[in-house]
């Protein structure tokens, strides 16, 4: 007897139509699965075998031989479970063949016969060809965001093959309830700070990678936090892209299985280089840096981050996407994010005072090595974040604070700057080309004497050039100045892009 | 036996300082004896024999004698290598060697130089210290390199990381008298290779001095040596940060041995980079507060500061960062060559008041201070926005006003 289920498999993170075929037939009783199922996929025998039991499903005692097709393909995860014990129910007579035409499965089973949710649902409801597919009920959002297919679901086997058989209706989880967005903070919440909050919002509205040097409690995690609540929520297509990825990193999606808002991702130092950008024997599992894809990449600490690793960064920071090869399989992760970083400026913090530092000057050097130029150079912006004045955190009862701008001010500046780069025809302008520059971002006669003796006296490099042009055309955008680039602009982009470690640091 | 090749005697003198295992001692009790071209010929003719290894070194092979050594040298080509690198030469005896080292106790046999000597003809005054200096110790050492450059003295310092090198950078920056630097190594072989491009701003200002033969590295015992040296130069030491024991103790006790004044610069009693300069001056040492302290230790009692300046601890004490100058110009004209002057010289106009800077500008001049203060800080202090404030800073950086050190920015002493 032979049974075909069609189902889907992830690799990386996207998903390819798998056929299941289930074979029994006399023989020794046994049970194989081939086509280059890895461990979690073999093991799907036991699981199978104990959730038909004690559902009260047959299983017979014969010989049953499972091929998942292409079998040059390797396939991976539990999402297999479900189609394989469909077939066996096919093949036992538990269903008839017809219940299952044009519909794929997907999903894992538990030792209790219910239906659980795995990984990249997204993807793989996307890879399926046939017409309705059932997924698990906490993996319904996600798979009806692509609106192809009529998706179905179904909490248990046996509540399964009841509506397959047509003796009980489909059940559709309640939709969920629209909550409130979660409440981001607020950049009103950051006392001073001037510099950084304008690297912020500047950040923000233009996409230009940001580099935050300061003493420990200065306030950059702060500030970095608070970014993503600056950026404008995703558009349908990011928000798509977006929720592909989480959904195959089995990150948590929201309710309503769309990612909306940008993601903020902040993995800890001790991160491997494979975890950053993705990859992994067995799974090809997307990295920090997917998982940041149209939403913000926050290293804390970046000088303790191996140097190795931030390495792995260039190529994702140019190109927006990386290429993972290994000896089975080399997968694409797309990787367009907004890479924040906050640093020390020295191994003890205090380096901002020369006086205050209590490191030795190797120890210096050393550090500020940890950081590769390229690396350097692609932050657009780089400035210092100092701990606030005293007289900011606790503002005496004489005067009131001053009350700082709140992130819903900032946030339509930089929706309005992200307008005027979307009528350049690119996402924010950090990605203006360098050969429209001269049409899209043209200088004043001022704002060009000012770039001319920077590139004589051999301060500034042809490409940052570019970068210095694309921050002031953000600076003139916040501004709402329309026009050429003017000289303040100009001025403020290179003071926003200082070198974090010049040479010879002459009194510190 | 080479023959007689008409070469001057410095040569000689240098292929004697480049004899294998030759000591100091052993180079100047032959340049006692005779000059370098007679002690050259004795040399050939075996009758200076080299001594024996010490029982700890292990050798290798065959060593050979220093009259086959002697015999194989090709003086002639190695001469011109020097002469065309700039080198100069000077032997024990000869009369270009400046009388303060030709009297030590402790003389140098040959000594080479890369630079314009006639630094040495200013008074001297040593800044020496740790390698592991902290920022403090750096900022210190800048500071006094560069006061004491502006009064025209020559800073000898021994061109090594930590605070050598910070001395060095401040007696640089001042444009004042040329800093002399004293190398372990060869003159034409910077040491430590991260210093080599201070190395070159040293030789260009100023001069390096060696008693290590061009071409050869820095050994172990060079070092001690090259730090009797520094001090034999100096008519005052100063230590600007010392731990207990280390080469700038050395220095200290090789000048103590010469009677040369020895200054310390206080540090916390709390912090193993000032151990040995506070021990120093428990010790009963002079403390070094400013430039001053230590032209007074040369006999120069000249007011410090100079008028025209604020105290390092002066200034509207607003903002969290401690000093903030708000008049720092400092005096320029002509550097002076002697440093027993009373009389100061006249000072031009601030050049604040001769370019009529605006509001805006002055603001933040203002909110600048002489040690490096971040951008941040500026900002914070002037309230002004990012891109009017970058627009002033770019502004007093292309007259001079400020200087800018990446994400920091100081006042600069007048162009």
């Amino acid at each position: 007897m032979l049974a075909i289920v069609p189902s889907a498999t992830l690799l990386g993170v996207d998903g390819w139509p798998i056929t299941v075929e289930i074979h029994t037939s006399t023989g020794l009783p046994g049970f194989a699965v081939v086509g280059l199922p890895d461990a979690s996929c073999r093991e799907a025998r036991d699981r199978v075998r104990a959730a038909l039991l004690s559902s009260g499903l047959p299983w017979e005692n014969r010989r049953v031989t499972v091929n998942l097709a292409p079998s040059g393909m390797r396939k991976s995860g539990a999402g297999l479970d479900l189609p394989i014990a469909v077939g066996l129910l096919v093949a036992s007579e538990a269903l008839r063949p017809r219940d299952l035409a044009g519909t794929a499965f997907i999903g894992e089973l538990g030792l209790d016969g219910s239906i659980r949710g795995v990984p990249g649902v997204l993807s793989m409801v996307e890879a399926v060809r046939e017409p309705i597919i059932v997924v698990p009920p906490s993996c319904f959002g996600e798979a009806s965001v692509l609106g192809r297919h009529e998706v179905r679901t179904a909490a248990t086997l046996n509540e399964l093959v009841d509506a397959l058989r047509g003796r009980r209706a489909w059940s559709y989880p309640p939709s969920p309830d629209d909550m409130a967005p979660e409440m981001e903070p607020d950049l009103a919440d950051v006392r001073g700070q001037a510099l950084g909050r304008a690297a912020v919002e500047v950040s923000a509205a233009g996409g230009h990678h940001l580099l935050m040097v300061g003493p420990p409690g200065a306030g950059k995690s702060m500030l970095a936090r608070r970014l993503p609540g600056l950026l404008p929520p995703l558009t349908s297509a990011e928000s798509f892209a977006t929720t592909r990825i989480h959904s195959a990193a089995g990150i948590p999606l929201p309710s309503r299985g769309v990612v909306q808002r940008p993601p903020f991702r902040a993995p800890h130092h001790g991160a491997s280089a494979v975890s950053l950008v993705g990859g992994g024997t067995a799974t090809m599992r997307p990295g920090e840096i997917s998982c940041a894809h149209f939403g913000i990449l926050f290293l804390d600490e970046l000088a303790e981050f191996p140097t190795a690793v931030l390495d792995t960064l260039r190529q994702p920071l140019e190109e927006g996407a990386i290429r993972v090869c290994r000896a089975r399989a080399s997968v694409t992760f797309p990787a367009r994010f907004l890479l924040v970083a906050a640093m020390n400026p020295c191994p003890c913090g205090e380096g901002m005072t020369p006086s205050g530092c209590r490191c030795g000057e190797s120890a210096r050097h050393r550090y500020s090595g940890r950081i590769s130029g390229p690396l350097l150079d692609r932050f657009d912006l780089r400035v210092t974040v100092d701990r606030p004045d005293i007289a900011q955190l606790l503002p005496s009862g004489r005067s009131a604070p001053a009350s700082e701008e709140s992130t819903e001010i900032v946030a339509a500046r930089v929706a309005a700057a992200r307008r005027l780069a979307s009528e350049r025809g690119v996402r924010c302008n950090a990605e203006l080309p360098a050969e429209a520059l001269d049409e899209l971002a043209p200088l004043t006669p001022a704002a060009r004497d000012v770039l001319e003796a920077r590139l004589r006296q051999g301060r500034l490099s042809a490409r940052g050039l570019h970068r210095v042009r694309r921050v002031a055309r953000t600076l003139s955008d916040l501004g709402g100045r329309i026009g050429p680039i003017g000289e303040e602009d100009i001025c403020g982009a290179l003071i926003l892009r200082s070198d974090p470690f010049p040479a010879q640091v002459i009194s510190g | 036996m080479t023959p007689a090749l008409g070469l001057p005697q410095e040569a000689y003198a240098w292929a004697l300082s480049d004899l294998p295992g030759i000591s100091p001692v052993r180079l100047v009790a032959l340049l006692r004896q005779d000059p370098p071209e007679a002690a050259w010929g004795r040399v050939l003719r075996g009758e200076v024999v080299r001594p024996a290894p010490s029982p700890q070194t292990r050798v290798m092979g065959a060593r050979p004698t220093w009259a086959d050594v002697a015999a194989r040298r090709d003086l002639g080509r190695g001469w011109a290598a020097i002469r065309s690198a700039g080198i100069g030469v000077t032997y024990l005896g000869c009369a270009g060697l400046a009388a303060t080292l030709s009297e030590d106790p402790e003389p140098p046999g040959v000594l080479f130089w890369l630079g314009d000597l006639t630094a040495l003809d200013r008074p001297c005054v040593a800044i020496v210290g740790t390698r592991h200096c902290t920022g403090y110790g750096r900022a210190v050492a800048i500071e006094l390199g560069r006061d004491l450059a502006e009064c025209g003295i020559c800073v000898v310092s021994g061109l090594a990381l930590g605070i050598d090198g910070a001395a060095h950078v401040g007696a640089l920056a001042a444009g004042g008298a040329g800093p002399l630097g004293v190398a372990a190594s060869g003159v034409d072989m910077p040491y430590p290779r991260r210093h080599a491009d201070l190395w070159r701003r040293v030789v260009a200002a100023g001069a390096v001095i060696s008693e290590t033969a061009p071409g050869r590295p820095a050994q172990a015992w060079r070092f001690p040596a090259r730090n009797r040296l520094i001090a034999a130069l100096a008519r005052a030491v100063v230590v600007v940060e010392s731990h207990a024991s280390g080469g700038s103790m050395l220095t200290v006790a090789a000048a103590a041995e010469r009677g040369i004044d020895v200054l310390a610069v206080p540090g916390p009693i709390t912090s193993a980079s000032s151990a040995g300069t506070n021990q120093l001056l428990h010790e009963g040492l002079t403390p070094v507060r400013h430039a001053g302290d230590v032209l007074a230790a040369l006999g120069d009692l000249r007011p410090w500061p100079p008028p025209s300046r604020p105290t390092r601890c002066s200034g509207p004490a607003s903002g969290s960062g401690g000093s903030r100058g708000s008049e720092a110009t400092r005096h320029s004209g002509p550097p002076m060559t002697g440093v027993v002057s009373t009389e100061r010289p006249a000072r031009p106009a601030r050049p604040a008041e001769g370019l009529r800077l605006e509001p805006a500008v002055r603001q933040v001049l203002s909110a600048i201070d002489r040690t490096s203060t971040a951008t941040s800080v500026i900002a914070d202090r002037t309230g002004l926005p990012i891109g009017p404030l970058s627009s002033v800073l770019l502004h007093l950086e292309t007259l001079g006003l400020i200087r800018s050190q990446g994400m920091w920015w100081e006042r600069c002493p007048e162009p």
